[in-house]
């Protein structure tokens, strides 16, 4: 293999591929990067099995060929090097010369034949997104996956198409947090249910900048994301995910509406009292008027009202704070609605077109 | 021919002998056992080469006449008990009607005894269990057993006697405990014609107490006196800071009778949780008072087993009435409810005037500790006054006890400034103690250096600090229990049958902590609901944790979240080798006062130590 490559192109693609490699495993190829030249330009490859990235970018092939070399070791020269082009070259003994204005490195790597190699992807359907609404979608539920290792389904994205809708839902046994949207086309889409594990989530939310589309290409154990130059594939977390419809409320008793910034503001300005985690902010309820409260031994407590437009009996409910917060925060309409029976039953808020946010309050 | 038939007497009676008479101090516990339900109020007991050549209990109980003298040879022949119903409320200590048979059929007896209206007394010489002869004898009122070469005709168990010393140490410790929970009666125990334990009918148990225990683990014990309308407790327990490597002198009586019980052992390490390392056991002599309707004392043929009909109950009690004399410790103006009988209240502190004697000063390196953490930290050194073992000298001491206790007090007092309620060592110190104390410096940033009405204190400045965030940090979750974060997918639980019945018994004080689990039928749990702190990971299994914390101490006492809320304390806590200020060591300090268990850290070890003027005057050469 022997190529040249401008740095800055070179650099900006290993930041795609890195955040997968894993220092400690105990597959010493996968600590490597695999580059592949060929007619087309250079691909740079990671895996950890689970997931795998490729991205392409442009070079000056003068000899085709493959080589491995260690991931973290490779960007931490290519990132002293500031502008201009490396030129990279290999031969058959596993050792890729870099070169970079007077700079020369020769680095060892590992045989290219061992690194793992993708399986056939049996592709059943393709689904365009907008990358910019994708990402939207990801940050308006992505706080709500589960990190409980034991309930391996909730550690994913829900994604659950369903007449040419579709549902992407998170939860953690608290709260749980969808989007819906109608898909545009003129195929049918098939009916189904995948789970996306965490990890593809945020590589995903690292490499949608910009406009454009992603192609979401599913298979029975694989999906596949197709952004501009780079692919990422990862196998899908198996088993059923609750039924999450059951757990929203069919029908309220009462609505609010209320502004989202300024009510967070609020929130997160009371909820500075309560000294750990799982404290409540309560949330008393009159005839148009809200008031938060919060209260902790050892702070002292806070309270502050909320006009807003309520005609119901009166009620006094608790929640984490943090709970909403992380809706609240994610979300960008200007105002949202919470939905409510009582103090005892779970709570929705809405907010975004397609956005449901379900929490459950908590009991005294 | 059938080959099934019915053993003849002699045979049954070897067979329960078996049972019953394991060793001579078996032995003595039956034959004592029946001189004290006969009434008696002196008892003496002689033994030679440890039992093997002589047992002779000697009693002034009501005595028998000669009738009854043959009876009580009979299998199951018992004055104590007429009926079936009665075995259900057994307020004596034999029952059974099988000890003396089964002890005459291994050994020579005598049987010499006097009823108080007869003149004259019936003397029976019983071989192997077969009656030699029955003659009329002169004798005082009362029965004396005379029990000679012990399982003469059972090689194989003769051959199972240990050296002397060891049956020595079996039969002082039955006596002991017999002394201990009859302080009306005397007791006298020789070895060999050389009197080891003499105690008059007038000595309380205080004074029996400090020779069971030694005079340095007297000084650390707290009363305990605590009684609701079914169950009565009292006795002593251990300081924190005093323990002991095995349960060996956590010794428990129910109703009088000296007895082993997981309950109330699991009801000990409940009340010292956080208060002693883990395998460590703090010393106690516990007095247990229940309607006999509520034990059942038919479990072992020694009775060494009780079962209680509901040991939640015992052990709540028990535990509830340990923690309180532990609390006593630091509310020192609280009175502690007046003792009532075994327990007079002048009697209790008086060891705690004794200066320390026993202590040894072996090791030129180890400076010797006094008191509790001595114990504990400097277990070792203190070889020589094993408390469990009362040498030969004892007596003297024991006689002399009241003699030599009571004079010295005044001037210790003068000397040293001790007050009624503290002990010599500062973890019996009370927190007017800890406010007194003078901070000269600390040492390597790990240790505070102090001075303190009693002597030297050092604190770790780690497990201090430790101890006052683990208040803080518990008492803010406790302040918040019953809060609950529903979840909005619950979570199902299949357990096992017995983890089944562990949780349905608990569930009412699991929920109160803020968990919402109910029984879905079976061994089916739907968990709705957890304490809003509580870690999103593993409910399941955290919940099975918290059942096998259950089954080992079936109190609701340990926290579910206790680890965390430790693992916080010890995080947040000065570290050894900070430097801390002199204003921040007083603040540790104050903090400390008012914590409500400042002696130890959350893991049990001790927080600080004092060395006391006495054993600093001691290193000195200025005192002997």
């Amino acid at each position: 293999m022997k190529i040249s490559v401008d740095t800055k192109s070179l650099m900006d693609s290993l930041r795609k591929v890195l955040n997968i490699v894993s220092p400690r495993t105990t597959l010493p190829v996968l600590n490597n990067i695999l580059l592949t030249a060929d007619k087309t330009g250079l691909s740079l490859s990671t895996t950890d099995l689970e997931i795998s990235i490729v991205t392409r970018l442009e070079a000056n092939v003068s000899e085709e060929g493959e080589v491995t070399i260690p991931a973290k070791k490779f960007s931490q020269i290519i990132g002293t090097f500031t502008e201009g082009e490396v030129a990279l070259e290999s031969g058959s003994d596993m050792v890729t010369s870099i070169a970079c204005g007077s700079a020369k490195f020769k680095i060892m790597g590992l045989n290219p034949t061992e690194f793992p190699r993708q399986t056939e992807f049996k592709e059943q359907q393709k689904i365009v997104f907008n990358k910019r609404e994708l990402a939207g979608t990801l940050r308006k539920i992505g706080y709500a996956v589960s990190n409980d290792q034991t309930r391996i389904v909730l550690n994913g994205i829900l994604m659950s198409i369903h007449d040419n809708s579709i549902t992407m839902v998170a939860t953690d046994g608290r709260r749980l947090a969808l989007v819906e949207k109608v898909v545009n086309t003129s195929d049918k889409l098939v009916d189904g249910d995948i789970i996306l594990p965490t990890k593809v989530v945020n590589e995903l939310q690292k490499v949608m900048d910009g406009d454009g589309d992603v192609v979401i290409k599913l298979s029975e154990s694989q999906a596949s994301f197709d952004l501009d130059n780079t692919v990422i594939t990862s196998k899908l977390i198996e088993g059923s995910y609750p039924n999450y419809r059951q757990v929203i409320p069919a029908s309220f008793n009462n609505s609010v509406i209320l502004p989202r910034e300024k009510f967070n503001e609020i929130l997160n300005r009371v909820a500075l009292v309560l000294s750990e985690t799982g404290a409540s902010v309560k949330f008393k309820l009159e005839t148009d008027l809200l008031t938060l409260s919060a209260a902790s031994s050892e702070i002292g407590e806070a309270q502050e009202p909320v006009e807003l437009s309520f005609q119901g009996d009166p009620v006094t409910i608790s929640f984490n704070p943090v709970y909403l917060n992380d809706p609240l925060k994610n979300l960008e309409c200007d105002d949202f609605t919470m939905r409510f029976n009582d103090e005892f039953k779970p709570v929705v808020v809405l907010g975004d077109e397609g956005f449901l946010y379900v929490i459950m309050p908590m009991r005294n | 021919m059938s080959t099934i038939r019915i053993l003849p007497e002699e045979v049954s009676n070897r067979i329960a002998a078996g049972e019953v008479v394991e060793r001579p101090a078996s032995v003595i516990k039956e034959l004592v056992e029946n001189s004290l339900d006969a009434g008696a109020s002196q008892i003496s007991i002689q033994v030679t080469r440890g039992g093997r050549t002589l047992i002779q209990v000697t009693d002034d109980g009501i005595g028998m006449d000669s009738e009854d003298a043959l009876l009580c040879l009979e299998a199951h022949a018992t004055s104590k008990i007429k009926t079936a119903s009665d075995i259900e409320m057994i307020d004596c200590f034999g029952f059974r009607g099988e000890a003396l048979p089964s002890i005459a059929s291994v050994s020579h007896m005598s049987i010499r005894t006097k009823p108080e209206d007869c003149g004259i007394g019936t003397e029976i010489l019983i071989d192997g269990g077969v009656i030699r002869s029955i003659s009329e004898v002169g004798s005082p009122t009362g029965t004396t057993i005379t029990v000679k070469s012990i399982f003469y005709n059972l090689p194989a168990r003769r051959k199972f006697l240990r050296n002397v010393n060891t049956e020595e140490f079996h039969i002082q410790e039955t006596v002991l405990l017999q002394a201990l929970s009859n302080p009306a009666v005397g007791f006298q125990l020789s070895f060999d014609n050389r009197a080891v334990i003499l105690v008059q009918k007038n000595h309380d148990l205080s004074t029996r107490a400090t020779m069971l225990l030694g005079k340095d683990t007297m000084s650390e014990m707290l009363p305990v006196e605590y009684c609701d309308d079914e169950m009565k407790i009292s006795g002593l327990v251990a300081r924190p800071g005093l323990s002991r490597t095995s349960r060996k002198e956590q010794r428990i009586f129910v109703n009088g009778r000296a007895i082993d019980s997981n309950t109330i052992y699991y009801a000990l390490r409940d009340a010292y949780h956080t208060l002693v390392m883990k395998g460590r056991y703090p010393p106690v002599l516990l007095f247990l008072e229940v309607n006999p309707k509520f034990v059942d004392v038919n479990v072992h043929p020694a009775k060494r087993e009780v079962r209680f009909r509901n040991d939640r109950l015992v052990g709540q009690f028990v535990a509830a009435g340990v923690q309180r004399a532990l609390r006593g410790l630091i509310v020192e103006s609280a009175p502690l409810p007046g003792p009532e009988r075994r327990l007079p209240s002048s009697s209790i502190p008086a060891p705690v005037f004794l200066p320390p004697e026993t202590l040894s000063t072996e090791s030129p390196v180890m400076p010797t500790v006094d008191g509790s953490v001595a114990a504990s930290v400097a277990a070792p050194v203190r070889g020589t006054g094993t408390p469990s073992k009362v040498e030969g000298g004892a007596t003297d001491v024991a006689r002399s006890q009241a003699k030599e206790a009571f004079p010295l007090a005044p001037d210790e007092t003068l000397d040293f400034g001790y007050s009624k309620a503290t002990g010599p060592s500062v973890s019996a110190a009370n927190p007017a103690e800890i406010s007194q104390l003078r901070v000269l410096g600390a040492i390597a940033n790990l240790f505070l250096i102090a001075e303190g009405s009693e002597g030297l204190v050092l604190i770790d400045q780690h497990a201090a600090h430790e101890r006052v965030l683990y208040e803080k940090v518990l008492k803010q979750a406790i302040s918040k229990d019953g809060t609950q974060q529903g979840l909005l997918i619950p979570i199902t639980v299949d357990l096992s049958n017995a983890d089944t019945k562990i949780l349905n018994e608990n569930l009412e004080d699991i929920n109160k902590i803020g968990f919402g689990i109910e029984n879905f039928g079976g061994n089916t749990f739907i968990i709705n609901g957890v304490p809003p702190h509580f870690p999103q990971e593993n409910i399941g299994g955290m919940l099975r944790d918290m059942i096998d914390e259950l089954r080992d101490s079936p109190l609701m006492s340990k926290r579910v979240d206790e680890a965390r809320i430790a693992r916080t304390a010890c995080k947040a806590a000065v570290k050894a080798h900070d430097p801390l200020s002199d204003a921040e060591i007083r603040s540790l300090l104050d903090e400390m006062l008012v914590a409500e268990m400042p002696y130890t850290c959350p893991h049990g070890r001790p927080t600080m130590i004092n060395i006391s003027f006495t054993e600093l005057e001691k290193r000195f050469g200025r005192r002997q």
